[in-house]
């Protein structure tokens, strides 16, 4: 791919920001400028939605075909939800293909073009193993814990001893996540007076929780949002619509909600 | 999962050794994550630094003379390889599982060779073979770290699933990130030219 093919399809995608779909935990950059800083986040957006879609007809079919051995592998890998054998199947077969085709493109099938200190492809191959071993994927990825280390720099106020002020926020923001767990399971009444919450109308599951997510509330959890849902407007709702109506196979909602 | 969270609300009618009467017991399933490198040393694995850097599999990569990184091609093109038996070979991944019983053979023999005070190269070299460094308190502690701590022997008898990979940087930040540099020209072969 040229370097002019690139920055076109690193423009199509920053310019599809303003579409970002309900799930999307952040918005679209582009990629061939920022690709040094994208996030996990902003990778699965690219391979699962528009990686296949930007590239297409861009790069020669054969790496292509290696690009969409991901695609489908992460399909199945990250789904909130199990795995069938048959997956598992698919998956090794997928993940199999793409590291004879990487060492093959990549490194010409020659050891002297590693420029790796460990070809990580062929981690890739332990993950069918680890799903087996261990469970699907979203009981163990870690997107909700670098979700939770990204609150903490904003916990950290003071800059001449940055490690007592953040023991001291995190030990208060938990001790007051105890206080209102403790008074809303235990003293409801009391607690409703005083929040003006009735703890009953709040979803089940909670960061108190200790049980394991439902089916409906795993998504949720899984990619929890990073500000509440607002009403979209302007240019982004004309574009959201515009989408919408190319691919309609319902009514449109009455309120459209965004999520970043 | 539902198995999980019916232990987790608590099993009544349980007796507990020091305490009397019945106890309503609670389990909570605890989880540890971490990236691979600080995998590798929770579980005392040697990892990428190794001949075998899968936790899960033992395979040996293929070291070319000159070059610094060992090599996981589908057919090992050295002429002489050094243990045919356990060569990475891609359509046979699945052959040898680690599994805790290997892991505490292969790490006996390390600090056998240790107290016999065998030379420093060599527990090196068996340290490079087996892909362990030796006795590691949380997945496979010596006799006498093991003695004091009998209820962790579940942990110990899972092997390595006790540690399973961190997929979203694995798959994500590195192999997907590494096909687009691949893509854009931004990949360098390992003198630096641009990849064509």
């Amino acid at each position: 791919m040229t370097n002019s093919v690139a920055e076109l399809v690193g423009a199509e995608i920053a310019v599809a920001r303003a579409t970002v779909p309900l799930f999307q935990a952040r918005g679209l950059r582009n990629v061939q400028t920022h690709y040094k800083s994208y996030k996990a986040v902003a990778w699965m957006s690219f391979v699962l939605s528009t990686g296949p879609a930007a590239l297409a007809g861009r790069i020669p079919s054969e790496s292509y075909n290696m690009f969409m051995c991901p695609v489908r592998a992460c399909r199945l890998i990250f789904v909130p939800d199990d795995l069938p054998v048959s997956d598992v199947a698919t998956l090794k077969t997928e993940l199999q293909n793409l590291c004879g085709l990487f060492y093959k493109k990549a490194y010409g099938g020659d050891i002297k073009n590693i420029t790796l200190c460990l070809s990580t492809v062929v981690a890739l191959l332990d993950i069918p193993y680890n799903i087996e071993a261990c469970g699907p994927v979203w009981s163990y990825c870690k997107f909700p814990m670098e979700r939770y280390i990204g609150t903490l720099p904003a916990l950290m106020r003071s800059r001449s001893s940055p490690h007592a002020a953040l023991m001291n926020a995190v030990s208060q923001k938990y001790r007051a996540e105890l206080i209102a767990s403790h008074a809303s399971s235990f003293h409801r009444e009391l607690w409703t007076d005083v929040s003006g919450r009735d703890p009953c109308a709040q979803p089940e599951y909670s960061r108190s929780s200790f049980a394991c997510p439902s089916k409906e509330d795993r998504q949720m959890t899984l990619m929890s949002p990073r500000k509440r849902p607002e009403l979209l407007a302007g240019h982004e709702l004309q574009s959201l619509l515009k989408v919408l109506e190319r691919n309609r196979q319902g009514a449109l909602p009455s309120q459209i909600f965004s999520k970043k | 999962m539902e198995e999980l969270n019916l232990l987790a609300r608590g099993m009544l009618g349980d007796k507990v050794a020091g305490v009397d009467g019945i106890q309503e017991v609670r389990v909570h399933l605890l989880q540890l994550t971490s990236e691979m490198p600080g995998g590798n040393k929770v579980t005392g694995i040697k990892g990428s630094n190794g001949r075998q850097p899968s936790r899960f599999q033992d395979f040996h990569g293929v070291w070319v003379e000159g070059s610094n990184h060992h090599d996981f091609p589908d057919k090992d093109p050295s002429d002489r390889p050094a243990s045919p038996a356990k060569l990475f070979e891609k359509k046979y991944y699945n052959k040898n599982r680690r599994t805790a019983s290997s892991r505490t053979e292969a790490v006996n023999i390390i600090e056998a060779a240790r107290l016999q005070t065998r030379s420093k190269i060599c527990v090196e070299r068996l340290m490079q073979v087996s892909g362990y460094k030796g006795y590691f308190f949380m997945t496979c502690p010596s006799p006498v770290d093991r003695a004091p701590y009998p209820h962790m022997r579940y942990i110990r008898d899972i092997g390595p699933s006790s540690a399973p990979y961190d997929v979203m940087h694995l798959v994500l930040q590195n192999n997907v990130s590494n096909l687009w540099r691949l893509f854009s020209g931004v990949w360098k072969d390992s003198n630096q030219a641009p990849h064509k």
